[in-house]
């Protein structure tokens, strides 16, 4: 299986002690696509994002990357004693990003610039889930991973996050998103969905604009 | 003299000239200074140094005895005999300085742990948060070795009180290294803390001939606070420094430095495989499913990214099949009405890496032919 993709997972395995998490997951996350993985709780999507970020280690199997990652985790890593400014530019060190333009623009968009100075532990859950998502982004990374990154969100940030998104995919970059089951579905490229350890393909989703 | 406003202006402005820069040291400088940040935003640690250290040294001056007892000093190879409160205090602002501490360095560090795990995922040099993280260590023992050391002249005059201080400096080390290992790889900080407090206990409290009258046995030799007490007991009642037995903190020190690199390296550690995998674009062949419809017209359907469908006979003159169309390029990004405006045009480009060439025959078996030949 060769061709054309920003991410690949190849037979990847993980368990949990005895408990058998994902057994087999395969596939390709193509450029300009932005593809969803859905599943019951307790599916293994998390763990399956974790492995793909390289946070998790697979029992078995591997992760081929072709661009950088942007990783926007479920639980929100952010540290509460740093301000929503400190946080850039720790991360401006760790990408070796030349400016903030991108990361003040993401601000700007979600509505999270009026922030900039405060610490992130004085926060609400949806503000402090904003910077999460924009610490992922702030690099403009070729592949983009996140998990549930919308939870929290009012409504008008949700479609600011899938306007961004979309956008993302209209330039090429590659977006896996994990979601709840029939949460978004029609937003989606493509749709897998994990059961019992192994991806399977959904049916093509009608696609919406925002 | 530059005056305390000039100085923090020209501090802003240093830091200010750091914000863009992205070098190991300019890193490293930003790393430490958001460290140093984060504890002095710790209001519980802050709080306890500024009163805990005090109360403590005060009630144990004024409940303990002023009788005489004998300490067993490793410096003067001889038996000290000391006012039992006295001793006492050195005691318990090791005690005091090494709980602070050590809870400080395990809360932030225990606080910090995913972040700096992320950190590192995302580029950030693993030497560098150690090193700020220990900076970080080094400045926070100088200001609460310091303080208690001031605050322990206000009960007594030791002999000599910067030795004194310095052993607070190095007990602080030594249970700082402790704090950043356990904060790597306790699951809870009330594992932590009561780790913490219960080490800290055993070990000041074995070493005092007020509650150990035996307190020479080889034994304490290995208990962490060891050569700090030594040294704090002969500045507070003898002339002697010793930088020998100060020194000791030290060991512990790089002994905890080693478990804590170990334990952040594994738990930083990158799993995913970053080698940028060869480029196989335009050397691939394309996977397609041909299919004969009822019409007689056929189908090509392709299961990784659109094919370029030749009507020509081979040899194709039009050559559709060189070059291959190219994948979408990563289109600049744009400001946000630019990009929303040319969205719709360019999600219309879907990427390839092959062009298959097939003819437009109605026979199954000729599309086959020409579906094995791609």
């Amino acid at each position: 299986m060769t061709g054309d993709f920003s991410l690949r997972a190849v037979n990847i395995h993980k368990s949990y002690g005895t408990r058998p998490v994902l057994r087999g997951v395969d596939f390709t996350l193509r450029p300009g696509e932005i593809m969803g993985v859905i599943g019951e709780n307790g599916a293994g999507k998390t763990t399956l994002l974790r492995v793909l970020a390289g946070e998790l280690k697979a029992d078995r199997g591997e992760v081929l990357q072709r661009d950088r990652l942007g990783y926007c985790p479920q639980r929100i890593v952010v540290n509460d004693e740093l301000t929503v400014e400190q946080h850039l530019r720790y991360f401006q060190c760790a990408y070796q990003l030349d400016d903030l333009g991108r990361a003040y623009e993401l601000l700007e968009r979600l509505d999270l610039a009026k922030y900039r100075n405060r610490k992130a532990g004085v926060l609400s859950g949806g503000t402090r889930q904003k910077l999460n998502l924009t610490i992922a982004l702030m690099h403009d990374p070729g592949v983009v991973l996140m998990d549930e990154p919308y939870q929290g969100f009012d409504w008008e940030n949700y479609l600011n996050f899938w306007a961004i998104t979309n956008e993302l995919r209209d330039r090429g970059q590659s977006v896996l998103v994990i979601s709840h089951i029939a949460h978004d579905v029609e937003r989606f490229d493509r749709i897998h969905r994990l059961r019992a350890g192994r991806v399977v393909d959904e049916d093509a989703p009608e696609r919406i604009t925002t | 003299m530059t005056s305390w406003s000039e100085l923090r202006s020209e501090l802003r402005a240093f830091r200010t000239s750091l914000d863009d820069r992205t070098t190991w040291q300019a890193c490293l400088l930003k790393a430490v200074f958001f460290e140093i940040s984060q504890h002095a935003r710790n209001r519980l640690a802050l709080a306890l140094v500024v009163f805990f250290i005090p109360m403590w040294l005060g009630l144990v001056k004024g409940i303990i005895p002023s009788n005489p007892v004998d300490f067993h000093s490793a410096v003067t190879d001889g038996v000290l005999r000391v006012p039992a409160n006295e001793l006492a205090t050195i005691s318990g602002a090791i005690n005091a300085v090494t709980l602070i501490i050590g809870f400080m360095m395990f809360a932030a560090v225990r606080r910090s742990s995913d972040f700096d795990t992320r950190l590192v995922l995302a580029g950030y040099s693993r030497a560098c948060l150690l090193t700020a993280k220990l900076v970080a260590l080094v400045v926070i023992s100088v200001a609460v070795a310091s303080y208690a050391g001031v605050v322990m002249t206000l009960f007594w005059d030791p002999r000599l009180p910067w030795w004194l201080g310095f052993s607070l400096f190095m007990s602080g080390l030594t249970y700082g290294g402790m704090g950043i290992v356990l904060g790597l790889v306790l699951s809870t900080e009330l594992a932590g803390m009561f780790v913490i407090i219960m080490i800290s206990l055993v070990d000041v409290m074995i070493q005092n001939p007020v509650i150990n009258p035996t307190s020479n046995q080889d034994v304490v030799r290995f208990l962490p606070t060891y050569g700090a007490m030594q040294t704090g007991a002969a500045a507070g009642f003898t002339d002697q420094g010793s930088l020998g037995y100060a020194s000791i903190a030290l060991l512990w020190l790089v002994g905890f430095a080693c478990v804590g690199v170990a334990a952040f390296y594994l738990r930083t550690k990158d799993h995913a495989q970053h080698a940028p995998v060869p480029e196989t674009r335009g050397s691939t062949p394309a996977v397609v499913v041909v299919a004969t419809r009822a019409d007689g017209s056929l189908e090509v359907r392709s299961m990784s990214g659109p094919v370029v469908v030749c009507s020509h006979l081979a040899p194709c003159e039009t050559k559709c099949e060189v070059p291959a169309p190219r994948a979408k390029p990563r289109a600049p990004r744009r400001s946000r009405g630019a990009t929303a405006a040319a969205s719709p045009a360019s999600h219309t480009a879907v990427p390839t890496h092959t062009a298959v060439a097939t003819h437009t025959a109605a026979s199954g078996a000729t599309a086959a032919e020409a579906a094995a030949r791609s």
